[in-house]
């Protein structure tokens, strides 16, 4: 829970949007390697996963059979026959790969342990970048994954984020950790910049304002309830895609954002019930204070047709909200 | 076009057939253990006069023996490895280090009922606050015994083998008459602050960050809000696991912890055993003294009317409702208007955790119920469990003469 008088979340959240930030914050990494790799991931990813060629990343969603989400990912082709997903379930994801990986030549492992990632991120993220790698990035792209080094330590430099603003994140062995983690330090501090040090500013208060969400803010929900329709490429066979074209054509809830009256929002846990004239609408997925817009902002589900501007009430106290684009800035 | 049926939620009806919803239940048992742990306290203040050494003896135990539930050092590591990367998955939350011991609590309060909200997160402070706890009841020591525990949490989360390095203190506590808890964990090096005794885990913070205000307060945890807990990186627990969680574990951190300690506060075992039924049979006399008491109970249960005042059912089915909500599984042999026999596994009633037995469960709740059976029914009428000792057990409710009336 953050609040608007928490005086080292704003330093937090402006650090990151004005200036560069570092934290460590390794998602669940999960490789798949085999000559079947492709085809299974194919499978369980709504995106075209072979466009993604070797040194590029992209973000996609997992899916069951109801078509709902039940995870989201970022699947990176490190090279011609590995690839890595960055997840937050990797024990989960692990199983679900198995289960449709029958009779198939594909490995998983989970390789969370092997390695640390740090996030650098802010406009002033690549003069920071510029004084830590031993390498020039170059013209590196959005959604790339370059091998480079820090001090002769060997890195991958991934160049994406959850902040919405420019920015990178490095994986680096794990064993290793200290020395990179030093060196960020450093270079950051050169670049102006400084460590980020409150979790929910950078897990949520930062990504929610730029309409970032987690999967739990996708629960029950398909891509085209929450603005990923996009990443769905119904010209290929996928897990849930039957279920996908009938919700595509009759949507049952949408994903919105809400912006609070109230001055903070204590009454509002995560999956608080939402009301429009004191009926059940929906559900709150998480509110939170957002430093950039200088509101309380939150993601909801709530039933689909029911138009931004309107006037909600969420939680046990009849918190008012209106409901708005889930992209706050 | 009519439904075909009616929708169905999940109850357990009372034995006169009225239905206790899942939520009803729940409640209940959150403030029945609560009020078995109120009970047990007069006892260790009859024993120990001293609040500060009966205090400081409560945390010793409940916090060794949270260090002894996770094993020999090295697997008290991994068990918080384990366990922490179970529940947040996000391996920046698995480091070994002392402030994540916060976190870890919030589930184990939402599941008990105790609604409130982790106010801030961050790498040198962890601050939680509370609205309310069904434990309100019992007094401050156990205000205090909860911060041994969190420090044995803390402890086991620790990046320094096993001693943690934050200053924790419950800064406010709804059992000294607070508007809050507030539990707040800040770490010594960053603010240099000293090293802690047990009697000195209730100050102030150094940096207090937010107080909410009473209108918005939550009167209910998340599970009965939202029907289940979700804690703030997705991990979800519904009512129903949160339930029996309870169910079994809640007897153990607020009865069985300090019960290893309060035996030992008294002169021998006999003496403890008569102070402690004494307690508990005047608790139990005390609950359906006055006349509204007796008529809110037979309109909970559903009694109907043509049940005479001086019937044993009345206390039989008050009983079975008791073990209804706390889960224990049994079996009724008799149930007339001259007995009941209630039937159970003297494990189910003892052991409501496998791993900690608790047999004094039977002592406080006989000395209870016979005492109940005083002002709910009549003096006439006794409640006595026989086969203590044996695989089974039967709770009776009995008319019996009692020259000796505790």
């Amino acid at each position: 829970m953050l609040f608007r008088e928490d005086k080292l979340a704003r330093l937090d959240a402006g650090t990151i949007r004005r200036s560069v930030g570092w934290y460590r914050w390794t998602h669940d990494l999960v490789e798949v390697t085999g000559a079947d790799a492709l085809e299974v991931l194919e499978k369980i990813y709504v995106s075209t996963i072979s466009k993604v060629l070797p040194g590029r990343t992209k973000y996609t969603a997992m899916l069951d059979e109801n078509g709902e989400i039940i995870d989201d990912v970022i699947v990176m082709h490190m090279n011609e026959t590995v690839y890595w997903v960055s997840t937050l379930y990797g024990p989960r994801l692990i199983p679900w790969i198995e289960a449709h990986a029958q009779g198939k030549d594909v490995q998983t492992r989970l390789i969370t342990c092997d390695w640390d990632m740090y996030a650098i991120q802010g406009p002033d993220s690549p003069a920071a970048m510029e004084k830590l790698l031993d390498e020039p990035l170059g013209e590196m792209k959005r959604f790339a994954v370059a091998s480079n080094a820090i001090g002769g330590v060997p890195v991958y430099v991934h160049r994406s984020g959850f902040t919405g603003e420019n920015g990178f994140e490095v994986y680096g062995a794990a064993d290793r950790t200290g020395e990179i983690r030093e060196k960020i330090a450093e270079a950051v501090k050169s670049a102006g910049g400084r460590e980020i040090y409150t979790l929910e500013v950078y897990v949520r208060s930062i990504p929610m304002e730029k309409g970032f969400a987690l999967k739990q803010d996708f629960k029950h929900l398909n891509p085209f309830e929450c603005g990923l329709g996009w990443s769905v490429d119904l010209e290929k066979d996928f897990i849930g895609k039957e279920a996908t074209l009938a919700i595509r054509d009759n949507p049952r809830y949408q994903m919105v954002g809400l912006v609070f009256e109230r001055e903070s929002t204590e009454d509002i846990s995560i999956w608080e019930r939402v009301y429009l004239y004191g009926v059940e609408v929906g559900r709150c997925a998480q509110a939170i204070y957002g430093y950039t817009v200088d509101k309380n902002i939150g993601f909801a589900t709530i039933r689909a047709g029911i138009p931004e501007g309107t006037r909600v009430t969420v939680g046990p106290n009849g918190s008012p909200a209106t409901v708005v684009s889930k992209t706050f800035c | 076009m009519l439904k075909e049926r009616l929708e169905s939620v999940k109850c357990f009806k009372t034995a006169w057939g009225r239905l206790i919803t899942e939520e009803e239940a729940y409640t209940q048992v959150n403030r029945q253990i609560a009020a078995v742990c109120a009970n047990l306290f007069q006892v260790m203040r009859i024993f120990e006069p001293s609040w500060e050494k009966r205090t400081e003896a409560i945390c010793e135990v409940a916090n060794m023996m949270n260090m002894a539930v996770a094993g020999t050092p090295e697997e008290q590591k991994a068990y918080v490895d384990m366990s922490l990367y179970e529940a947040f998955n996000i391996p920046e939350l698995c480091e070994k280090s002392s402030w994540l011991g916060g976190i870890t609590g919030d589930s184990g309060d939402e599941w008990e009922n105790m609604a409130g909200r982790v106010i801030q997160f961050t790498r040198d402070r962890v601050e939680k606050e509370l609205d309310t706890c069904p434990w309100d009841i019992v007094g401050s020591e156990l205000c205090n015994m909860t911060t041994s525990m969190f420090t044995a949490n803390f402890d086991l989360a620790s990046s320094n083998g096993t001693e943690n390095e934050v200053a924790l203190n419950m800064c406010q506590a709804r059992g000294c008459g607070n508007k809050h808890c507030r539990v707040v964990a800040e770490r010594r090096d960053r603010y240099g602050l000293p090293k802690q005794e047990w009697l000195e885990h209730m100050q102030q913070p150094v940096d207090p960050i937010h107080d909410t205000p009473r209108e918005r307060m939550v009167k209910e945890g998340q599970c009965l809000r939202n029907g289940q807990y979700t804690q703030a990186f997705g991990e979800e627990t519904s009512l129903e696991k949160a339930y029996h969680w309870v169910a079994q574990m809640g007897w153990v951190w607020s009865v069985q912890f300090p019960m290893m300690a309060i035996r030992e506060m008294a002169p021998d075992e006999d003496e403890f055993l008569r102070v402690f039924r004494i307690v508990f049979a005047t608790a139990g006399k005390n609950q359906f003294v006055e006349p509204f008491a007796r008529e809110g109970l037979r309109q909970h249960l559903g009694v109907p009317r043509w049940v005479d005042d001086n019937d044993g059912r009345l206390l039989g089915s008050y009983i079975m409702y008791m073990l209804d909500v706390q889960q224990v599984p049994y079996r009724t042999e008799r149930w007339t208007e001259d007995e009941t026999w209630i039937c159970l596994k003297t494990e189910d009633f003892t052991a409501r955790y496998e791993m900690a037995p608790l047999d004094e469960l039977v002592d406080a709740y006989e000395a209870q119920w016979n005492g109940a059976a005083k002002t709910l029914v009549s003096p006439e009428w006794s409640c006595v469990i026989e086969g203590r000792d044996d695989d089974d057990m039967i709770i009776k409710v009995i008319r019996r003469e009692d020259l000796r009336m505790v």
